[in-house]
């Protein structure tokens, strides 16, 4: 596979404290370094322990005092703010964090220690995933009451992924360089027409002759004829086909997904048969549908998609419905002109990732079935999405495509490790942002026990997935302050530990990486939902190579002018990677952060 | 009924955003997931409040995530669903708690300073390069005094571009 066309930015970085005293008798023996592993404690004994430091006031400082010469480190300054009204990163970056060193020592460059650039990703393939979910996310997020006043990042995404295709030749050609944009503005000028949707249901629900599927006005829909069609008869799901499956072409195969996607999430993963809400019943339609057929899918290309839940035709249906394409080739962001393995593994992942948005959707709606009354940031939602297709055996199938671009990203300064609602697609790509909250959903649910599997390969219990059954369950708070909630402790310093996995996980660093710096081996005995064995739940972070840090001179010089890498917001970092020259010296940060003074920290692990 | 019995009552009324019915003040939070999401005016640190009428003006607040403002419009039905529709806002605190100045951005002779809403003009130091970017638009800022050669001047410690 081919390396990823954009060049990684590699910073490197150091400097070192210069160095008078000998240290070796503050060192910890290991037996104290094993009971303080899992502790906030700062004695640094061996390479693969660490801390989070909180700030007094504005600055934190970090006393390397038990350190010695030649140790390295890696330290992620952030700021949390309160996690009750900070929801993530917001629009506004205008925060800096000044270094500075207590003698003002000089500084040295260390030996670059740069990422691997031989990372085997395509990024052909990768961005070709990634704009389809994008263009998901916008059919999701399409709001017509809103018409034209649909929020920012919604026109930002349309308009991003109007020049994307207009730039890559890989991608489907629209007929004007803003084809996509032009629809949803198109659709939300015909806002006033109504949205009626006709079904025909049979007992159940289930549709049986004709389904709705929406319209290029984003309000209307159209009835068309259906194919073929099943109904649970546990009364748990349907299957509408609008055109016959082809990626999967075997029905049954598809019934056997669908019954075990909805037998595992209402069984394992969330213990609910998800009553009736007023007239909401959740009883998912998986619709199929060739997208490439214009007597039944309007051909517009943003409705060119692998699979799309639709909040508003589902409330007015009475039914979550998700619509799939039944030819993945046909999905032309994906540019694969065969059914391969990955397209066989997307389609039914989809189908997974696309119920959990519906569950959620269900749990925050209010008990009459009519509106949702705290519904999660959009960041933490598709985190979630992605982190149940994973739950389905497709962890590695996903890595590259999500939390890799992540993991290469977060220590720019730029890339948050959470977002904030308002952020989503508004200078930090929908992919980077969901992945973010993916990534964090993973450690979290590793921290708290993670997810066990039964002997046929589907996910039984541990309390890491009561985690996450807890934060989608959630009937009071949302975004950071739900996580903190469900989590426990600190949440300065639960994701202080997080930033430390970030750099420790799986790092061969001479001794023992403390648990807290850790997440679930992946899990290589899932079976999937086509029926394949030995697939993955989870991730490893460091397996996209080695940690991103940045020039002291980033910061700017150590006489404490103030300059960062960049204006920074909340839930963002800039590592820096140390060496002690001196550990009588102190490392500072002071940060600049608009007077929030709201769990400023930074995560210090020795990584030498 | 004794005073004691109804001061529950009185805080909770007094300490509600939706305290009059042509106006409430609270943290902008922007909930749900689209289309459902909302704007959500609620007390600080709480997650349940009053929202804003959707398709309206409410999207231009959705910048304002996590800052305090006042709103002014009134209560509307929309469906079956009660909600406030906006008429006009006002930014009060920033996401650190602080006050919020509202006005225009100007450079003039190499000096920028902001023209604020409440008729003050006020010299700004030490302007970052984003804020930089903003000349001519109206901002929110959080600013803090400071002394220096030329005279008292404002440090912009935090800056948004007014939605």
């Amino acid at each position: 596979m081919s390396r990823p066309a954009s060049p990684i930015a590699v910073y490197r970085l150091v400097f070192s404290l210069v160095i008078y005293a000998g240290f070796g008798a503050c060192k910890k023996d290991s037996a104290k370094t094993e009971v303080a592993q899992d502790v906030n404690s700062c004695d640094f004994a061996t390479a693969g322990q660490g801390c989070v430091v909180k700030a007094t006031n504005d600055t934190v400082t970090i006393d390397l005092s038990r350190g010695a010469i030649g140790q390295e480190f890696v330290i992620a300054p952030f700021i949390l703010g309160d996690p009750n009204t900070v929801s993530g990163s917001l629009k506004s970056r205008s925060f800096n964090f000044k270094m500075s060193v207590s003698s003002g020592a000089a500084l040295r460059l260390l030996p670059d220690m740069g990422r691997d650039p031989d990372i085997d990703v395509s990024d052909d393939s990768r961005m070709g995933v990634v704009r389809d979910h994008d263009k998901r996310t916008l059919a999701n997020h399409f709001d017509p009451n809103k018409g034209l006043n649909q929020e920012p990042w919604f026109w930002a995404l349309a308009e991003r992924l109007d020049k994307e295709a207009s730039s890559k030749s890989g991608f489907v050609g629209g007929e004007s360089d803003s084809e996509l944009t032009s629809f949803y503005v198109n659709m939300a000028k015909h806002r006033s027409s109504g949205f009626a949707p006709d079904f025909n249901l049979s007992d159940g629900n289930c549709p049986v002759n004709t389904i709705a599927v929406p319209k290029s006005d984003g309000i209307t829909t159209e009835s068309v004829p259906l194919v073929g069609n099943y109904s649970d008869p546990d009364g748990k799901f349907c299957i509408a086909y609008i055109s016959n499956p082809v990626t999967i072409p075997d029905k049954k195969a598809i019934e056997s997904a669908a019954s075990k996607i909805v037998r595992v999430f209402s069984s394992a993963i969330y213990a609910d048969n998800f009553p009736t809400k007023g007239n909401y019943k959740f009883r998912p339609i998986f619709a199929f549908v060739d997208v490439s057929d214009e007597d039944v899918w309007d051909q517009n290309t943003a409705l060119n998609l692998a699979g799309v839940f639709v909040s508003y035709t589902s409330l007015a249906a009475g039914n979550p419905i998700i619509y799939v394409a039944a030819d993945f080739t046909k999905v032309t962001s994906f540019g694969e002109s065969a059914q391969t393995e990955v397209l066989k593994g997307q389609f039914y992942s989809v189908m997974a990732h696309e119920l959990q948005h519906a569950i959620l959707h269900y749990y925050r709606m209010n008990a009459a079935g009519t509106a949702v009354v705290n519904g999660e940031s959009v960041s933490i939602d598709e985190g979630l999405a992605h982190y149940m297709e994973d739950l389905f055996g497709y962890g590695a199938d996903g890595f590259k495509f999500w939390a890799l671009p992540f993991l290469q990203g977060y220590t720019d300064g730029v890339t948050p490790f959470l977002v904030g609602s308002n952020d989503y697609g508004d200078g930090v790509s929908a992919p980077l942002a969901r992945s973010a909250a993916h990534t964090l959903l993973y450690y979290l649910a590793s921290q708290k026990g993670g997810v066990s599997f039964d002997k046929n390969g589907e996910p039984s219990g541990g309390d890491g997935l009561k985690f996450v059954k807890d934060v989608v369950k959630s009937s009071t708070l949302t975004g950071p302050a739900n996580l903190a909630q469900q989590f426990g402790g600190d949440w300065a310093i639960t994701v202080g530990n997080f930033l430390g996995s970030l750099a420790l996980d799986n790092v061969s660093v001479g001794g023992t990486v403390a648990s807290k710096f850790t997440v679930q081996a992946p899990v290589e005995a899932v079976t999937n939902l086509g029926g394949k064995t030995g697939q993955t739940y989870g991730m490893r972070f460091n397996n996209y190579a080695e940690l991103t840090t940045h020039q002291s001179g980033d910061y700017g010089s150590l006489k404490n002018d103030p300059a960062v890498p960049n204006p920074m917001s909340y839930y963002m970092t800039a590592p820096l990677h140390v060496s002690v020259t001196n550990p009588a010296d102190k490392i500072i940060f002071q940060c600049d952060c608009g007077g929030d003074r709201k769990n400023i920290a930074a995560s210090v692990v020795r990584i030498k | 009924m004794r005073f004691s019995n109804l001061l529950p009552l009185l805080i909770t009324v007094i300490c509600s955003p939706a305290a009059m019915a042509d106006q409430m003040q609270g943290l902008v939070r922007v909930t749900g997931n689209p289309p459902f999401k909302q704007v959500t005016i609620t007390k600080p640190r709480e997650f349940s409040g009053v929202p804003l009428c959707p398709g309206d003006k409410a999207k231009r607040i959705m910048n304002l995530e996590s800052l305090v403002v006042k709103i002014y419009g009134g209560e509307k039905t929309v469906g079956a669903t009660k909600c406030f529709e906006m008429g006009s806002f006002t930014v009060l605190k920033t996401p650190a708690g602080n006050t919020a100045v509202v006005g225009q951005l100007q450079q003039k002779e190499g000096v920028f300073f902001l023209l604020a809403d409440d008729g003050r003009t006020l010299p700004l130091s030490d302007v970052p390069d984003g804020l930089r970017s903003m000349i001519g638009k109206k901002v929110v800022l959080d600013i803090r005094p400071q002394n220096t050669l030329t005279g008292a001047r404002y440090e912009a410690v935090y800056y948004l571009e007014f939605p």
